[in-house]
Formats: structure tokens, sequence, C-alpha cells
């Protein structure tokens, strides 16, 4: 079949292969990017404060929580809460890949409907959302020790060439929680009780992680297994370790990181593969 | 008819198309599907319902043609429509198309509420498939033809359904492609727009080199297109000239 230059062919017979649709999803990537600037200006849209509240956000909640739980475990505060800050921005972003992430597809039903964009740009504007989010929140958690180890005297190092580990860390977060939305993007979409159990089902893989509580817990025998395989457990590890200890990540974590990520990478391109545009009548 | 023309522009060859969609979607749960994996029976086994939306349909469309598709409510002309475009995937057969489509269907959804009219032509005319530049080149153009006024840069939600039909038919015609696929978007606006909105629609058929159109109004069809399909439960029934096929169709309907 000969094309004229400058026309565009489709043609279309079930489905399409991995390669065609990666070009579509490049075809969309301004869209996928402008959705999600969109996403980001409507949160901090008609509030004073606008962008600030990213990082008021997290602050709020580690002093609330810092108060109450430093007591509780007989801690010092200021140690304490930046251990519970380092945790809540972490676990933050890692419960929104999910939460938001199960509803990311339903919310694109507006644009799906009117033509053939690939389904998987909307999970990812949502995750992009969610990481920048993130990286806010890292900003403040930077400026929150540094008051701390300046003003209070906490015994940390206020920067050192470790937290260049930032940047893959980010990025495996992304990648990690990307998956992730993806999957619970798509299981949503059929069977909209997903997103109550999921929220049930982050609840207690928070209890089962050491966003606020202490790492040592999870190093009872009873626990081994389960702190093997824990991804949250795993990025909390890279993560504090070089913020927080002054050590880099251990290989051990970075392997359960890259682990799961692989695993639910597959699982995201299949469903990707069986459901895009099938599922367009659930949409 | 028109067919057998050798044809160098835009076309769309629709070969056997199928499109099955599921009817018990809301009845699905998990516990079924957890259950039913492990291969135990949950309860009284529901009937996969499937409705055949377009059923075994074969059609060819050259440059220059405008074709308008009748038929009852649940006929199967605006998911044929959506297929073409993409939007539905096909469950059998192909469709193979020449040309950058651009479909006129819901011009009152795909909208962010919280961001402003301008920046909504972004974010629409990029889900139709331009590019950021193309878009900018035009944004002049599509705000005077919405004639929104200062609502323009004001968030969308403060809009009334009227002013975001107008914006959406705006954008959808002012970023042209060379197939047009219009689905009854022809009721928007106050009665000063809909002249400008049917004016601008035959401005486009000038220049389209396709047109495919699903409307109840058969006089608008008989004015606008130069092929009538006739469809019913999926499958054509008629083809062919504009007002035979609108009389024998309308004749049925008498009948019926």
């Amino acid at each position: 079949m000969s094309v004229q230059s400058g026309t565009l062919q489709t043609v279309r017979v079930g489905r399409m292969s991995l390669w065609t649709y990666l070009g579509a999803m490049w075809r969309y990537r301004h869209l996928m990017f402008h959705l999600a600037s969109a996403d980001l200006q409507s949160r901090f849209r008609r509030s004073s404060l606008g962008v600030v509240w990213a990082m008021i956000h997290p602050l709020a909640f580690t002093v609330l929580y810092s108060i109450v739980l430093a007591n509780l475990f007989k801690q010092e505060f200021t140690e304490f809460s930046i251990y519970v800050f380092s945790g809540f921005i972490l676990w933050d972003a890692i419960a929104s890949f999910v939460n938001l992430g199960a509803m990311s597809i339903i919310s694109g039903a507006g644009y799906l409907k009117q033509a053939p964009i690939p389904m998987l740009i909307f999970p990812l504007r949502t995750c992009l959302t969610i990481s920048v989010v993130f990286l806010l929140g890292l900003a403040a958690f930077f400026l929150y020790r540094t008051g701390m180890i300046v003003f209070f005297g906490v015994d940390q190092q206020i920067a050192t060439i470790l937290w260049l580990w930032i940047i893959p860390i980010a990025g495996a977060l992304f990648l990690l929680g990307s998956a992730w939305a993806t999957i619970v993007a798509f299981v949503n979409l059929k069977y909209r009780d997903a997103q109550q159990m999921l929220m049930i089902l982050m609840q207690a893989l928070w209890f089962a992680s050491p966003v606020f509580f202490a790492r040592e817990i999870f190093d009872s025998p009873n626990l081994t297994l389960w702190t093997a395989i824990n991804p949250v457990l795993a990025f909390c590890d890279v993560f504090r370790d070089p913020i927080l200890h002054g050590q880099a990540p251990e290989l051990r974590d970075w392997i359960v990181i890259g682990i799961w990520t692989a695993i639910s990478w597959a699982i995201a391109l299949v469903m990707t593969a069986i459901n895009d545009r099938k599922s367009i009548h659930y949409v | 008819m028109s067919s057998n023309v050798v044809s160098t522009g835009p076309r769309i060859i629709i070969r056997r198309a199928q499109l099955d969609y599921p009817l018990v979607r809301d009845r699905s749960s998990i516990k079924a599907a957890l259950f039913g994996a492990l291969g135990f029976k949950t309860g009284p086994t529901i009937d996969k319902k499937v409705v055949h939306a377009v059923n075994s349909l074969s059609l060819t469309i050259n440059r220059g043609e405008r074709v308008g598709l009748i038929g009852h409510n649940g006929a199967g002309k605006s998911t044929l429509l959506r297929t073409i475009a993409g939007v539905y995937p096909l469950t059998d057969g192909s469709i193979e198309v020449t040309g950058r489509m651009q479909g006129l269907f819901d011009l009152g959804t795909g909208f962010e509420a919280e961001a402003t009219g301008r920046e909504n032509i972004m974010y629409r005319g990029l889900s139709i498939g331009f590019s950021p530049k193309q878009i900018r080149e035009r944004e002049e153009e599509i705000i005077a033809f919405a004639d929104l006024g200062e609502f323009i840069d004001l968030p969308m939600r403060t809009y009334s359904a009227g002013m975001y039909v107008r914006l959406g038919f705006a954008i959808s015609t002012y970023l042209e492609g060379e197939i047009l696929l219009i689905d009854e978007v022809f009721g928007a606006g106050d009665a000063n727009f809909q002249e400008r909105a049917i004016r601008r629609m035959h401005e486009l058929i000038e220049r389209a080199g396709i047109l495919v159109l699903v409307t109840h109004d058969l006089g608008l069809m008989r004015s606008l297109c130069t092929r009538l399909v006739w469809m019913s439960g999926g499958q054509m029934v008629l083809d062919g000239d504009p007002n035979e096929v609108a009389e024998v169709y309308l004749r049925s309907m008498r009948a019926a």
C-alpha cells in the first residue's frame, strides 16, 4: 500500500505491537506533561501560598506526629522528627502512586473517549505530579533538617556528596510507582471495589514498614522474610542511608527494589497490552 | 458506487469490521474474578452478554465523499464513527485510514475545569494529536470564533454548558483534519452561534477530503451528504444516493 508523503496512515486490526504503542506514547508526550502541570497548578490555584503548601504540609504533619510519637516511644524530639519527616515524604509518594494511580485512567475519560490516546499516558501523568510534590517535600525536608542541625545541635552533616544518591532514588521511586499506578489503574477500571481494598492494603503496608516506626523493630527474627522482601523498607533504607546515616545505600536494598520494579513493570505492560482500548467500555 | 474510483487522497477502508462489547460490566466483582480464576463457581453464572455494536460491516469511503449514517438509536452509527477514529477497538476485521482524522464527539467533555479556556485549548488540541506549535498558531482564531470575551482567561468551571460546547466546537474545527467525523454536534449554543457553526461546517466540508456525519436531521444530511448509509443492528441495510436511501428509510419507518 503506497502512502502519500505528508499523510498519515493507520491500519487497525486488534492489538498493536509494543513498538507501535511506544510510538503513540511519544506522539502524546506533550499531552502528558501539560496535564501533569495542569494538575499541579489546579492543586495550588486560588491559594495565596500556592506551591509552598507542598512544603508546609509534610512539615506540619512531621511536627504533629513527632510530638505524639516522640513522647510515646521516649525519643529525642529533634532527631526523631528528622526520621519521621524522611519517612513521611517517602510514604506520601508511595501511597499516592497507589491511591491516586487507581483513579488515573478513569479521570482521563474525557480525553480517552475523544481520540486514540494510549491509556498508559494517564498513570504516568499522575506519577509525574506526585514526583514533583515529592521533590518539593524533599526541599522542605532539607530546610527542616538544616534548621535542626544549626539551631538545635542535631549531630548530622548538613550536606555531603552522598546526597547525590537522591537522583537515582527519585528515579527508582518513579519507576516502581508508575508500574504500580498502571496496574491499579487497570484493575480499578473493571473492579471499582479495588480502590477501597487498596486503601486498606496500603494502611497495612504502612504498619508493616519503618515509615515512622524504628528500623530496629524489623530486624526481629520473626520478621526476617518480610524484611528481606518488603519494597517499602528497601526504599526507606536506600533513602535514609545516605541522608541520615552518612553511608551509601546497600546493594541488597537496590536488588530488592530492582526485582520489584522488573516484576511490576512486566505485569503493568501485560495488563496494558491486554486492556488498552479494550477497556474503554469500562471508562 | 464510488468504491471503484482509484483515490490518492484521504481514504477509509473498512473490511468486515466487528465490534462487540460486554453488557455486564457493572456486575463483575473481584470476588467473582478471583474465585473464577481458582476454578470455583461463584453462584449462578452470569451469561457473558455482548452487544454486536458493529457487525461484520464493510465500507470504503474515498476522497471527496460526504457520508451520512442514518438509523435508529442503537443502530451502531456513533459506535462506528468512534471505531473509525480509533477510540473503540475492533474485535475482528480491519480499518485502514489514510489521512489525518478529526473527530467532533462529546464537545462538552475532556476539559480541565480548574484551568482557563485558553489553557484548555492547549490540552484539548494536544489530546486530538496536534503539536504545541500548531495549537499556538491557531489559538487566536479559536478564541475569536468561540467568542467568550474575558471568560477565555477564567477557569472553565465558571462556564455555562453552551460556552463549553462553543469552545469545544471552535477547537475541533480550527485544528482541521482531512477526514472529519462528526456526531450530532449541531444543537450547540444559541441561535446566533448555531448559524455560525453551520456556516463553519460548510467551509470545513468544502476543504475536508472526507466527511462522515451522524445526525438525526435528515434535511441537513440531504444538504450536506453525497452518500447515505443506513445502519441497523450494527449492519449496513442500504448504501447509496442520499435522496433514495432517505426515502426508503422513511418508508420503512412509516411501515413499522
